[in-house]
């Protein structure tokens, strides 16, 4: 944009919304504003209306923490689901993948985010506490971790260790090991190490 | 340096912050003190082997290329990963504290090599004992020493008398120590024991992290750090964020760790 002749306000407005997205810079906001400039009224106008259906129909399940349209969500509603797992993960995203992979049959929690020292996310801004009300009845056996294997991802998994664990359920990690389609010599130490502790017999 | 050269660094990974698709956008104390920022393309691609070595309190040797705007990380390679120190939750909320205020201090193209030296050494002091809470008060007055804002212990930064042990209180924005006679207008004056000055002055003579022991009471920690921590927020101008997770995890105050102790199991 050239610096001397400002785009009209309503073009600024939406180039600094887009770049508040993540992922998206001042450069791929401006391509994306032009686009959504030359799109249809009518194109225009379902991708207003879909921004806001989220914002108006998406909420909370009051159980996992998940996004649905309906409280209790599909999976914790689900009759079919092993009510004595849960899986605790970081986003909605990873349960689509766990899903998608279709070998797990329990229910899940949704901590929207990791902890995040550094950048002031404590464990009071993620939805760890919600998991506690869940574990009193006895219904559930194992909490299983399946954060990414990361230093904040490690840390929120320790802390959601150190915080179920009194209740004298079992607690288990993921096991971190090496992609598959990886290559044993290309795995860095950390990676190699974790994939030898996280080891099964055969 | 021309832009495309290739050169080499070694380091502690202080942050690393996600970009874009893949990339990921890495912090580095390097061995001569300085802040370096660096990219790592694609990084975080699953096939990648960059990833594993480039997580937060690793000590990585790199090679980087020059470019115009931010360097490069064409290779990474660990050389120390504290793993023991990240198999603790105590240890790591600690290790994210001295990140976070070596990332404060740290400046871009300023080296200063004592002050890896002292972080590096913390890290390990961190790891072989996270329980000793001198640790993070030590690095605390070191760092403030080593980036030239130690603060007076001996003299009154007013009448400039030697301080007599039991006649002392402290100004964070004066300095350092003061004796009871002084009050210079306007300053901001706190109460400092005289184990509190003991262990400061103990903390200045013996840098080295691996110095002997200290047993600190917990009211006498409390009195340290909030004065530390006055410190170094006076030097930064703002808040350590990470410093709330460290006393939330510290194992002497356990019992806040759950929200609601009525749900608590048996
Ligand atoms: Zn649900
Ligand atoms: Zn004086």
């Amino acid at each position: 944009m050239n610096q001397n002749i400002p785009a009209p306000a309503p073009v600024v407005r939406l180039i600094q919304e887009l770049n508040r997205l993540p992922g998206i810079g001042p450069k791929s906001a401006q391509r994306l504003a032009y686009y959504i400039i030359r799109l249809p009224a009518q194109e225009a106008q379902e991708l207003a209306d879909a921004v806001l259906g989220v914002k108006d129909r998406i909420i909370f399940c009051s159980i996992c923490q998940n996004l649905t349209e309906i409280d209790p969500c599909d999976i914790c509603s689900g009759p079919r689901r092993d009510r004595s797992l849960v899986c605790v993960v970081e986003e909605p995203l990873d349960v689509l993948a766990m899903e998608r992979a279709g070998f797990y049959r329990g229910l899940y929690h949704i901590l929207h985010g990791v902890i995040s020292p550094m950048n002031g996310v404590g464990p009071e801004n993620l939805r760890i506490r919600e998991l506690l009300p869940r574990l009193q009845d006895g219904s559930v056996k194992e909490v299983i971790i399946g954060v990414n294997p990361t230093l904040e991802g490690d840390a929120t998994a320790m802390y959601v260790h150190r915080l179920v664990s009194p209740l004298g359920i079992k607690v288990s990690n993921l096991a971190r090991g090496l992609p598959v389609g990886g290559q044993l010599e290309y795995a860095d130490e950390v990676t190699l190490s974790r994939a030898y502790q996280g080891r099964r017999e055969f | 340096m021309p832009p495309g050269r290739l050169y080499r660094v070694q380091g502690v990974v202080l942050k690393s912050a996600q970009m874009g698709e893949g990339d990921l956008l890495v912090t580095l104390l390097t061995r001569d003190g300085s802040k370096l920022r660096a990219m790592a393309w694609g990084a975080r691609k699953l096939t990648s082997r960059k990833m594993g070595h480039l997580e937060p309190l690793t000590l990585v040797d790199l090679a980087l290329s020059k470019t115009r705007g931010i360097d490069g990380i064409t290779q990474a390679q660990s050389l120390e990963t504290f793993a023991v120190l990240k198999s603790s939750l105590e240890a790591t909320a600690k290790a994210f504290y001295l990140s976070e205020l070596v990332d404060g201090f740290a400046l871009e193209g300023g080296p200063n090599p004592p002050m890896y030296d002292l972080f590096l050494g913390a890290l390990r002091a961190v790891q072989d004992s996270a329980d000793d809470s001198a640790v993070v008060l030590r690095f605390q007055l070191n760092l403030l020493q080593v980036n030239g804002f130690m603060p007076e212990l001996y003299r009154c930064v007013d009448c400039r008398r030697r301080i007599l042990p039991g006649d002392h209180r402290f100004s964070v924005s004066l300095g350092g120590a003061l004796c009871s006679g002084c009050a210079p207008p306007g300053a901001a004056i706190a109460p400092l024991s005289l184990n509190a000055m003991k262990a400061l002055r103990h903390f200045h003579r013996n840098p080295a992290p691996d110095a002997p022991r200290l047993r600190i009471p917990p009211a006498l920690y409390e009195e340290i750090k909030s004065l530390l921590d006055g410190a170094v927020r006076y030097w930064l101008d703002r808040d350590i964020r990470s410093a709330k997770f460290m006393e939330h995890v510290d194992g002497r105050k356990a019992k806040t760790l759950h929200p609601n102790p009525s749900t608590q199991g048996v």
